[in-house]
C-alpha cells in the first residue's frame, strides 16, 4: 500500500478484481506491465477472510437465518431468496448504503470486495457455439459480433486449463466440449431422467453439468480437489472452485508486478483531448474519501456490466460529452440477463432404497434444443433456453407433510426424505435498444457520486420462449416416469439472473456499437472493457466462461499493443 | 414453591390470556428448580412454559433426545424474538394466546397447570384432527371477522374473549407452526446434527448412488 501511496503512474489499471478484473491483472501483469488494479470493496484474502466456510447450522446465531433488523439491510439483495442467510450475507452488499432506482423493478445484486462475484457465482462454465455469434446476424435483433467461435477457442482452451472445469465430452454443436476434469456423477434419480428422456426425445439430452469446482486429484497452483460440502458460496478453504481470490490474483501477485488497492472507487475515466487516449482514472476513497487520481497507458475495465458502464457514462469531455466512447448512443442500453424461474419439478418413488455421499456442488444440465437447426425451429420464438436442475433426497418434507407426532415423528426424521427433482429453465434474452440503465445526478450516493436507474423488463419473445420451457420440462419429467410432477411460472425480474450484460456492446460499425473486436473502446484503443458490459447477445449458457476468455484474449492483444508502443503514438479517430 | 404449585395458584379469567410482571416473578423464583432456568425473550415466561410442554409430545426424549434436551423451545423464542418479521411476531403471539383459550375449553383448566397428558390429549385432538376439521381450522383462520384480527396491537393481553370456534382454529395454526418450527430447531441442534444423524462435514468424495443402509447406517444426513 505504501509502494501505491507515493506512486501515480502505473503501465496498466484495472478496475475491479470479479471475474475478469482477475483475469486481466494475471494477463497484464505475466505480461510484464507494472499493473495497478482497483476494487471499491474491501479485502478479502483466500482463506482468511470466508468467516463462514466451516460453519455448521447449529454455529450460527439463528441457524443460518439473518435477523429482521438484518435483513432491511439488504431487502434488494434478498430478491434472489437464496444469497442473504447468515452464511453468505456478508458478500452482498447493503442496499442502504448502495442505492439504485427502478423505473421497472430490476434485481441488482452487487458484491462489493475484492473477489468480486467470483466469489459467489453459481459456477456453471459452458462454452458459447458458433450459433450464438452468428445468432444476431441471422435473425437481426442486436448489431453482429465482431468475433466468431474461431476467435475465441484458443483462449477458452487457456482459461479451462487453468480454471479446471469438470465435465464430459457430449460432442454437440450448440454447446461445444470444454478442456474438462473428470464429470461429477449423476445420481441414480439424475440418471433415470437421462435414460427416461435420452429413451422418448431424439433432439434433446440430459448431461452432467459442467462446473468450475476442481475435480483434478493433483489440483491447481493452491488449489485441492473439490471436498463435495457444497458450501461454494461461503469461500472455499480448499480452494476447489475457482475465483480471482484463490487463482488468478494469487497468480497475478506472483509476477511481483501488480499492486492491489482496496476501497478505492473509480468513477471517471481521464480523457485527454490533445493525446486522443485515456491517460488514468479519477478515484474516491471509499474510507477517507480523499480523492486521488492515477495514470496508466492502458485501462481495463472489468467492474461488472453496470458499474463499467456508470464509469463510462461518468467520464465525459467535450469529445465525449455523453460519456467515454459513447458515439453510438448505445452506452448504457441493450441490457440483458437470462430469465429463469420457470420450469417443473417432481417426486421419485422408485429409488427409496438409494442414497448418496457427499453433497455435490451442481446437479444435470439440458443443452438447448429449440432452434438450432430447420427441425428444431419454433415460430413462437427465437433464440433457445437450456435446463439446469438436480435431485436430491429431501430433508424432512415427508413428515412434514403428514400431521405426526411423537415416537412415529422422530423415527421419520431419522431417515433420508423423498427424492425430489427440479428443473429450471434459463432463456436467452434479446437485446433491446430500450432495456436501459442511466444515471440520476439528482440522487447521489454517499460519495457525491450519481446513482443508477434501471429500465428494463422481458418482452414477448422471452415470455413465449418461458411457456415452451415450462410445458417441455413437465413432459421431460412425465416422460421419464416421475410422479407428482407440477409446473411453475413464477415472476421473473431482469438482474435476478445475476448474469446483467450488453451496456457497452462489442460491433463491428462505431456507430451502433462501444466496443471493437478487441474490446477496445472504438477511438479509444487504450481502454478496454471485458466484463458482462461487452456482450452483444447473452445466448442461453452462463457467461462467466465466456467472460474470462475474452478477457485473457482482450488482455494478451493489450500486452502486445503496450509492447509495440501503439498506446504511446498518436491516436487517429474515426467516425 | 413448587413451580407447578405456583402457577395453579394464578388466576385467570375465561378466555383471557394475561400474563403479568407476578408471574414472571413467580417464574424467575422457581428458577433454582432443576431444568427450569429460562426467561423467554420473547413470548411470555407463561407461553415458552407451555410451547415446551407442546414440544415435549411432538418430539418426545426416547432412546435419542428430544425436543427438551436440545433446547428448541428456546430457539423457538429467540427465533421469534430475532427473526420474524413484525407481523409472524404478532400472529404468533395471537395463536400462543388462542392455544391457551383452547386448552382451557377443552381441559377445564389453565395451560400452565398442564400435565404431560392434558398435552397430548390436546395435541391429538389437533393434530389428529380428521381433514374435514383440519379445513374447517383452516377455512377458520382465513375468515377476518374476528374480534382479534381487528386489533393489531397487543390484544393477546387484552380482555377480548374469543369463540371456542376462533380459539380452535388458531390454536390448530400455532400447533401446526410449532411443530414445523420444532422439527427445524431439534435437525437442527448440535446433539442431533453431530451424534443423532449422519454428520458428514467434509465427505471427500462423491458417490452418485449406494444403498442407503451401508451410507451413514442408514440415517439420513445432517447438512
Amino acid at each position: 500500500m505504501n509502494k501505491i501511496k507515493n506512486k501515480q503512474k502505473f503501465e496498466a489499471i484495472v478496475i475491479g478484481t470479479g471475474i475478469t478484473g482477475g483475469w486481466a491483472s494475471k494477463e497484464l501483469s505475466e505480461g510484464g506491465l507494472d499493473t495497478l488494479v482497483l476494487e471499491r470493496g474491501r479485502m478479502v484474502k483466500h482463506i482468511e477472510d470466508y468467516p463462514t466456510m466451516n460453519k455448521d447450522p447449529w454455529d450460527f446465531q439463528n441457524r443460518g437465518q439473518a435477523s429482521y433488523e438484518e435483513r432491511q439491510h439488504q431487502l434488494k439483495q434478498a430478491r434472489t431468496g437464496y444469497t442473504t442467510g447468515e452464511a453468505s450475507k456478508h458478500w452482498f452488499v447493503d442496499d442502504l448504503e448502495h442505492p439504485y432506482n427502478e423505473e421497472k423493478r430490476f434485481d441488482w445484486i452487487r458484491g462489493y470486495h475484492v473477489g468480486g462475484k467470483s466469489l459467489m457465482w453459481t459456477r456453471m462454465s459452458f462454452r458459447w457455439s458458433e450459433m450464438d455469434f452468428e445468432a444476431n446476424k441471422k435473425d437481426g435483433y442486436g448489431v453482429d459480433w465482431p468475433i466468431r467461435y474461431k476467435d475465441l477457442v484458443t483462449w477458452y482452451e487457456k482459461v479451462e486449463n487453468y480454471v479446471g472445469i469438470s465435465g464430459k465430452n457430449e460432442e454437440l454443436p450448440q454447446l461445444p466440449d470444454s478442456i474438462f476434469t473428470p464429470e461429477i456423477a449423476l445420481n441414480c434419480v439424475e440418471q433415470e431422467l437421462k435414460e427416461g428422456v435420452e429413451a422418448n426425445y431424439d433432439d434433446r439430452k440430459v448431461i452432467n453439468s459442467r462446473v468450475a469446482n476442481l475435480t483434478d486429484p493433483n489440483g491447481r497452483e493452491g488449489r485441492g480437489p473439490c471436498q463435495y460440502r457444497n458450501r461454494c458460496i461461503r469461500g472455499c478453504p480448499y480452494g476447489a472452485y475457482f475465483s480471482s481470490n484463490s487463482s488468478t490474483l494469487p497468480a497475478a501477485e506472483r509476477t511481483g508486478m501488480i499492486s492491489l488497492r482496496p476501497n478505492s472507487i473509480v468513477h471517471e475515466i481521464i480523457y485527454d483531448n490533445d493525446l486522443k487516449r485515456a491517460t488514468g482514472v479519477r478515484v474516491i476513497d471509499a474510507e477517507t474519501n480523499e480523492k486521488l487520481e492515477f495514470y496508466a497507458d492502458v485501462i481495463f475495465c472489468c467492474a461488472g456490466t453496470i458499474p463499467s458502464a456508470s464509469i463510462l457514462m461518468q467520464s465525459r469531455s467535450d469529445r465525449f460529452p455523453n460519456g467515454l466512447g459513447n458515439d453510438s448512443g448505445e452506452l448504457g442500453h441493450n441490457l440483458m440477463d437470462h430469465h429463469f424461474k420457470v420450469g417443473a419439478s417432481a417426486r421419485a418413488d422408485n429409488h427409496e432404497k438409494d442414497y448418496y455421499k457427499g453433497r455435490k456442488p451442481t446437479g444435470f444440465f439440458v443443452p438447448r434444443f429449440r432452434n438450432i437447426d430447420e427441425k428444431s425451429t419454433m415460430k413462437e420464438f427465437v433464440r433457445g433456453y437450456g435446463m439446469q436442475g438436480g435431485a436430491s433426497r429431501s430433508d424432512w418434507t415427508r413428515a412434514i407433510g403428514e400431521m405426526n407426532y411423537g415416537k412415529e415423528l422422530k423415527e421419520e426424521l431419522l431417515k433420508p426424505g423423498d427424492w425430489k427433482i427440479g428443473v429450471n429453465c434459463f432463456g436467452e434474452c434479446l437485446p433491446y435498444h430500450e432495456n436501459k440503465m442511466m444515471l440520476d445526478y439528482n440522487k447521489l450516493d454517499n460519495w457525491g457520486l450519481p446513482t443508477v436507474t434501471f429500465d428494463c423488463e422481458y418482452k414477448e419473445n422471452e415470455m413465449a420462449m418461458r411457456k415452451d420451457a415450462r410445458d417441455q420440462a413437465v413432459a421431460m419429467l412425465k416422460a421419464a416416469g416421475f410422479k407428482d410432477v407440477s409446473p411453475y411460472d413464477e415472476p421473473c425480474y431482469p438482474g435476478n439472473g445475476i448474469h446483467e450484460m450488453g451496456t457497452a456492446r462489442m460491433g463491428r460499425d462505431p456507430k451502433t456499437s462501444v466496443l471493437n473486436k478487441n474490446n477496445q473502446i472504438h477511438n479509444v484503443p487504450n481502454v478496454y472493457v471485458t466484463d458482462g458490459a461487452c456482450m452483444a447477445s447473452s445466448a442461453s449458457q452462463n457467461p462467466s466462461l465466456t467472460y474470462m476468455a475474452i478477457t485473457a484474449r482482450a488482455a494478451n492483444h493489450a500486452v502486445e499493443q503496450f509492447k509495440a508502443e501503439k498506446f504511446k503514438q498518436p491516436i487517429k479517430q474515426t467516425i | 414453591m413448587n413451580r407447578r404449585q405456583a402457577l395453579k395458584n394464578i388466576s385467570f379469567g375465561a378466555g383471557i390470556i394475561v400474563v403479568g410482571p407476578t408471574t414472571l416473578g413467580l417464574l424467575q423464583s422457581c428458577k433454582n428448580e432443576p431444568k427450569y432456568n429460562w426467561q423467554p425473550q420473547f413470548l411470555s415466561a407463561g407461553q415458552g412454559l407451555i410451547l415446551e410442554k407442546i414440544l415435549d409430545v411432538i418430539i418426545p426424549t426416547g432412546e435419542t433426545p428430544g425436543a427438551t434436551d436440545v433446547n428448541v423451545a428456546q430457539f423457538i423464542d429467540i427465533y421469534m424474538f430475532k427473526v420474524a418479521a413484525p407481523k409472524e411476531q404478532r400472529e404468533f403471539k395471537e395463536a400462543a394466546g388462542a392455544f391457551s383459550v383452547a386448552f382451557k375449553n377443552e381441559l377445564q383448566k389453565e395451560a400452565e397447570a398442564g400435565e404431560t397428558g392434558d398435552f397430548e390429549r390436546i395435541v391429538e385432538k389437533f393434530l389428529r384432527a380428521t381433514p374435514t376439521q383440519k379445513e374447517e381450522f383452516a377455512r377458520r383462520n382465513g375468515e377476518t371477522q374476528d374480534p382479534m384480527d381487528k386489533d393489531p396491537t397487543n390484544h393477546w393481553e387484552k380482555t377480548i374473549p374469543l369463540s371456542t370456534e376462533a380459539a380452535d382454529a388458531a390454536a390448530f395454526a400455532y400447533l401446526r407452526n410449532v411443530r414445523d418450527m420444532g422439527i427445524w430447531g431439534w435437525k437442527t441442534s448440535k446433539e442431533i446434527g453431530e451424534n443423532v444423524l449422519w454428520y458428514d462435514p467434509v465427505p471427500g468424495e462423491y458417490i452418485p448412488c449406494a444403498p442407503v443402509e451401508e451410507l451413514g447406517n442408514g440415517k439420513a444426513m445432517s447438512l
